[in-house]
């Protein structure tokens, strides 16, 4: 079943003579619990993909439709609503609101929604990020490892139907990158959630489903690794 | 608490300077608020004190009412507090000499009537008992009869008749009226008070009111004065009315007591002050905007970063306005307590030069903490506090979430460094042109640092020029007479008084310490031109005729005070006072206020010591007055002379008659001047009253002055009035002490309230300017970081620092200097209609908010600097998530 479709999608930076085609007529589809990675040359657009997927930035031209519904056809209230409930986004600098502690960050998106946060998923969580005990910490109080588990914990709080991570393990070492990734696939499998991972690293691209390649802006390979 | 305000309520704890600022910034101007505020309050708590003072605190006042009356006045509902004086009745006083009023009538009080009636006393006790009485100060003065405290008096007590009905105090005395005496007692005088308004004594009363304690209860018949207040002032007129009661109101109060419509000095007052509170609204505004602009701009990474974890633009403005909140429910309340605080110490000071400036009821203007001016500063700084935060919030919406998430991305310094700006390059170097281009880039943020400073510039320089220009208009003619109080007599004085015997007797007066009696003539004086100090000499004589023609003054002084002038200075009485040929003092060195200078200058005008001159003067004529010259028939000039009474009755008199001349011998200069003479009236000659006849025989007299020095001068006044009342004249001494005395409050005042203003205003501005430049400095932290690390060394730092202080101190005077000056040109436009000065350009403001200005940027400069230097390169470029 098809959960994701993206069509025609451009993004142009700047204007005249300064502009950036930073992404060219991209069109593809991702599958309903399919692991997606990404990859491609610095400056190839995938970042901006991401964000657009993650409706943090918004197309020059082009849809993306999640689950049949046309997210970029919504305004701004109803894309930060969206933005909540049903994506979680990764970032390679974790993104983690200083002043708040590691429970406060990952529960941000259900305080948000103004409900009351499901404590046994909560512990559930904070037990598979192996965050127990850090509960009060604040981030940077806590290693890069620690603090990128956090934002996936912020990530996955919602349960939301599509998990997208830019780069997750661009900033940490290869048994930190590991776990992270392990823990990715882990919710993954046991959420049945879409995952859309970017990457440099061959090694994680080569566990996803399915790799797609970006050059300058447009897809120049799609190949499937799994079934 | 919902995960924003906490979000929000960290942050503030994490930027504790910068939120201290802001909520000093808060303090500041909910305390200006609630200054101006707390002080209208008191403003109008003070003239309804002061009308309450002269006239009683009563609301209503229904005379002559009988028991059923009184007590339906006394049980009702809408009234406060209420009393009744009961009538004793009328009785003849002994001595009494004024015809229409003969009696005095005696009310029976208690303690409360006392206080309703603000009856004040001027010497003795308030009346204990029945026995005890109390009598105006009016009647001692009209009386040949002086009572005094501690006398007994003793009354034959009655009602006035006419025709079988009895008169009250509303019926003028009549010829055919009769005293019905009822009982015949005796009373001590108590004390003597100062007479009541005219509200409840009026001037037609043919009794004077006195006043005995409580006397027992009446009778069925008895018959009263009854005083009251209302719950609501307001309702009086409605309960006379429904009562149907003949009644009058206390209408200056119940104007003061916003009982009817608001009263003409309310509402003045109100629109000063609502003029001040919108000046210190928007320096306030300026400031905690700023802040709250600084707060969303440091923040924008985290309201990227909750936008894209899905936080509405809804929420994301709630937090700016749940810091706003935050930041008044601590700023406001401290700010409000201080201002009211501020007013009350300042009021402890000036309360009592206020209530002398005012109105001379002795009423110190005292602080008045009302629910109104509170809630009114509350609602105002709020106010302030959220259309400051509004503004900024809406660009926390409008941070996109992509742009958070990017901010943290690349640092690079700035790959095209302009050397274009050679000047700057050559003086300041690479650090120099990478201010200057910062400041470029930002301008934005910093055009709020430079809006302030040009704020406070133009508000400093202005108000200063304002308290110049109304301290230099109230000083005018201070200390320019020795002497306290004038009383001059004209002709018709004089036609009633015996102006020596006057003399005498001021002098006898225990409080009056010296006094002069002066007869003035205007005289136009032809001087020899070397007598004359030569700059005026030339001036006057510039066709070379050898001779000075000057309008100046000569004074007859009395004899007992020209001999002690003479005793003073050494000087011969034989020489100077001989009657066949008397000698002058010539009194030089006047006080002349020079427009061009814009200061008072000393003149001397006279080069001799001694000298002659011919004096003209038009001669006087007792009983008439002088009505200029006219040309008759045969085309010869004549002085014309009307009579006072029958103005139709003219004298025309030739020039040989209506012109003297005289040839007046100067024997001596002086430069100190007697206390008698002011020194404005420019250079002055003296001679002894006795010298009259011989200078200009047969010269009527129809002005005369007494100038007295006193310590107590209003007592003074007082006894002169009376004075001259008891011969049937009236009298009105100018009390110069009073009026220099009421002058000094004014500059007191003026200064006290426009350099705490500036002050303020000041505060305001430099807590703006520190916010907003260190916050501006933590910004750029991993710029500075990176330059290090790129090998910009110390010093190279500092002079990029140093340059950018320049930037902006000398943007914000490049504005604010021209600017200011404008607004001062404004203001002396203003303020030559009422007195006419030359513009002074105000350089010592400019000066020293010229200098304030760089101190206050260079000094937080330093501060921020000084917190950034600690920094480790390394940690501030990897520290992201700072
Ligand atoms: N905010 C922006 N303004 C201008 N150009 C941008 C912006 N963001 C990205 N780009 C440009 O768009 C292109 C794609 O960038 P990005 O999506 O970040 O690439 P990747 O993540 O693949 O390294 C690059 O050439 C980049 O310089
Ligand atoms: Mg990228």
């Amino acid at each position: 079943m098809e959960l994701l479709r993206v069509e025609d999608l451009c993004k142009t930076y700047g204007r005249g003579e300064n502009a950036v085609k930073a992404l060219d007529h991209v069109s593809f589809t991702v599958e309903k619990g399919e692991f997606l990675a990404i990859i491609g040359p610095s400056g190839s657009g995938k970042s901006t993909l991401l964000h657009i997927l993650g409706g943090v930035d918004r197309p020059t031209g082009g849809h993306v439709y999640l689950d049949g519904q046309d997210v970029y056809a919504q305004n701004e209230d109803q894309l930060a609503i969206f933005r909540r409930r049903q994506v979680g986004l990764i970032y390679q600098f974790y993104n983690l609101i200083p002043v708040l502690n590691v429970v406060e960050n990952i529960t941000l998106p259900v305080l948000m929604d103004g409900r009351t946060v499901n404590q046994e998923r909560l512990r559930e969580l904070m037990e598979t990020l192996g965050l127990r005990g850090r509960e009060r910490h604040l981030p940077n109080q806590l290693s890069g490892g620690q603090q990128q588990r956090v934002s996936i914990g912020r990530a996955l709080m919602n349960a939301p139907a599509l998990v997208l991570a830019d780069e997750p393990t661009g900033n940490l070492d290869s048994k930190n990158s590991q776990e992270i990734v392990e823990l990715l696939k882990l919710s993954h499998r046991k959420y049945g959630q879409t995952l859309i991972v970017i990457t440099h690293d061959e090694s994680i691209a080569l566990q996803a489903d399915r790799v797609l390649t970006i050059e300058d802006g447009t897809i120049t390979r799609d190949e499937v690794i799994r079934r | 608490m919902n995960i924003f305000q906490k979000v929000t309520l960290q942050s503030l704890k994490k930027n504790k300077v910068r939120t201290i600022v802001t909520i000093v910034g808060v303090i500041l101007s909910a305390a200006m608020i609630s200054a101006v505020t707390t002080f209208t309050a008191s403003m109008s708590n003070y003239v309804l004190q002061a009308a309450i003072a002269s006239e009683g605190a009563w609301h209503g006042y229904v005379p002559d009412a009988d028991i059923e009356t009184t007590q339906e006045i006394t049980g009702a509902s809408e009234v406060a507090e209420a009393s009744a004086m009961r009538h004793l009745g009328y009785a003849l006083v002994d001595g009494n000499t004024m015809q229409t009023c003969p009696y005095v009538y005696v009310l029976s009080s208690d303690e409360e009537t006392t206080e309703m009636l603000s009856v004040r006393l001027v010497g003795g006790h308030y009346p204990t008992s029945g026995d005890e009485i109390l009598l105006p100060e009016h009647l001692l003065n009209s009386n040949d009869n002086t009572f005094k405290i501690g006398d007994t008096i003793t009354l034959a007590l009655g009602q006035r008749m006419v025709d079988g009905y009895y008169l009250t105090q509303s019926n003028p005395y009549q010829e055919e009226e009769t005293l019905e005496v009822r009982e015949t007692r005796t009373f001590t005088v108590a004390g003597i008070y100062r007479r009541l308004s005219d509200r409840v004594e009026s001037y037609e009363a043919p009794g004077y009111v006195a006043i005995t304690g409580p006397d027992g209860n009446g009778d069925a018949d008895s018959r009263y004065d009854v005083f009251f207040t209302m719950n609501r002032p307001g309702d009086i007129y409605s309960f006379l009315e429904d009562h149907a009661l003949n009644g009058k109101t206390n209408d200056r109060v119940l104007l003061y007591s916003g009982a009817t419509d608001v009263s003409g000095f309310e509402s003045a007052l109100r629109g000063l002050s609502a003029i001040v509170i919108g000046l210190i609204m928007f320096g306030s505004v300026s400031l905690i905007y700023n802040a709250f602009s600084i707060s969303v701009s440091e923040r924008t990474k985290q309201f990227g970063l909750l936008s894209s974890v899905g936080a509405t633009r809804k929420q994301l403005r709630g937090m700016v306005l749940f810091e706003a909140l935050v930041v008044s429910v601590i700023g406001i309340p401290i700010g409000i307590l201080s201002g009211i605080l501020g007013i009350g110490v300042t009021l402890l000071f000036v309360g009592d030069l206020f209530a002398s400036l005012l109105t001379g009821e002795g009423v110190p203007m005292t602080l008045c903490i009302s629910a109104p001016s509170i809630l009114v500063a509350i609602v105002v700084a709020l106010v302030t506090v959220l259309i400051s935060a509004w503004i900024p919030s809406g660009r926390a919406t409008k941070v996109t979430a992509i742009e958070a998430i990017r901010q943290s991305r690349d640092i690079r310094p700035d790959k095209k460094v302009r050397r274009s700006s050679g000047l700057t390059y050559r003086l300041f170097g690479l650090p120099g042109v990478l201010a200057s281009q910062h400041y470029r880039r930002s301008r934005k943020k910093y055009r709020a640092t430079i809006f302030s400073l040009f704020m406070s510039i133009v508000l400093f320089v202005s108000a200063s020029a304002f308290t110049d220009y109304m301290v230099t208009m109230a000083g005018q003619g201070l200390d320019v007479a020795g002497y306290d109080v004038s009383m001059s007599l004209r002709q018709d004085g004089l036609a009633l008084l015996d102006d020596q015997q006057l003399l005498q007797q001021i002098r006898d007066m225990d409080q009056v310490e010296d006094v002069a009696y002066l007869n003035e003539r205007f005289l136009s004086c032809l001087f020899d031109s070397q007598d004359v100090a030569p700059q005026y000499a030339q001036q006057l004589d510039q066709e070379g005729t050898g001779t000075v023609k000057m309008l100046l003054y000569l004074y007859f002084v009395d004899d007992e005070s020209f001999r002690e002038l003479l005793q003073q200075h050494g000087l011969s009485e034989a020489e100077y006072m001989d009657p066949q040929h008397p000698l002058a003092i010539g009194v030089d060195g006047s006080r002349v206020y020079n427009a061009e200078t814009e200061q008072y200058q000393t003149v001397e005008l006279l080069a001799s010591d001694q000298l002659e001159f011919t004096a003209e003067a038009q001669r006087d004529i007792v009983g008439y007055w002088s009505d200029g010259t006219e040309t008759n028939d045969a085309g010869e000039t004549v002085y014309m002379y009307r009579n006072r009474i029958d103005s139709e009755q003219v004298l025309e008199l030739p020039e040989e008659e209506a012109m003297y001349s005289s040839t007046i011998r100067m024997g001596t200069r002086i430069t100190d001047w007697p206390f008698f003479l002011s020194k404005s009236n420019g250079t002055t000659f003296l001679l002894p009253a006795s010298a009259r006849d011989t200078v200009f025989p047969g010269d009527g007299v129809v002005y005369g002055e007494y100038l007295i020095t006193a310590e107590d001068h209003k007592a003074v006044v007082q006894e002169l009035k009376n004075m001259a009342l008891a011969q049937g004249a009236h009298v009105s001494p100018y009390d110069l002490a009073a009026s220099e005395e009421s002058d000094r409050n004014t500059i007191t005042i003026i200064r006290v309230f426009s350099y705490g203003f500036v002050v303020l205003i000041s505060l305001i501005a430099a807590a703006n300017v520190f916010n907003t430049i260190t916050t501006n400095i933590h910004l750029r932290r991993r710029e500075f970081a990176m330059l290090k690390s790129v090998g910009m060394s110390r010093s190279g730092f500092n002079r990029m620092m140093n340059y950018e202080c320049l930037l902006y101190g000398s943007r914000a005077l490049l504005f604010g200097l021209p600017a200011s000056l404008l607004v001062a040109l404004l203001i002396h436009r203003s303020v030559i209609y009422a007195f006419d000065m030359p513009f002074r350009v105000p350089w010592k403001a400019m000066g020293i908010s010229a200098l304030s200005v760089f101190l206050v940027v260079f000094v937080t400069m330093l501060y921020a600097m000084s917190k950034i230097k600690k920094d480790d390169p390394i940690e501030a470029l990897k520290n992201e998530n700072t």
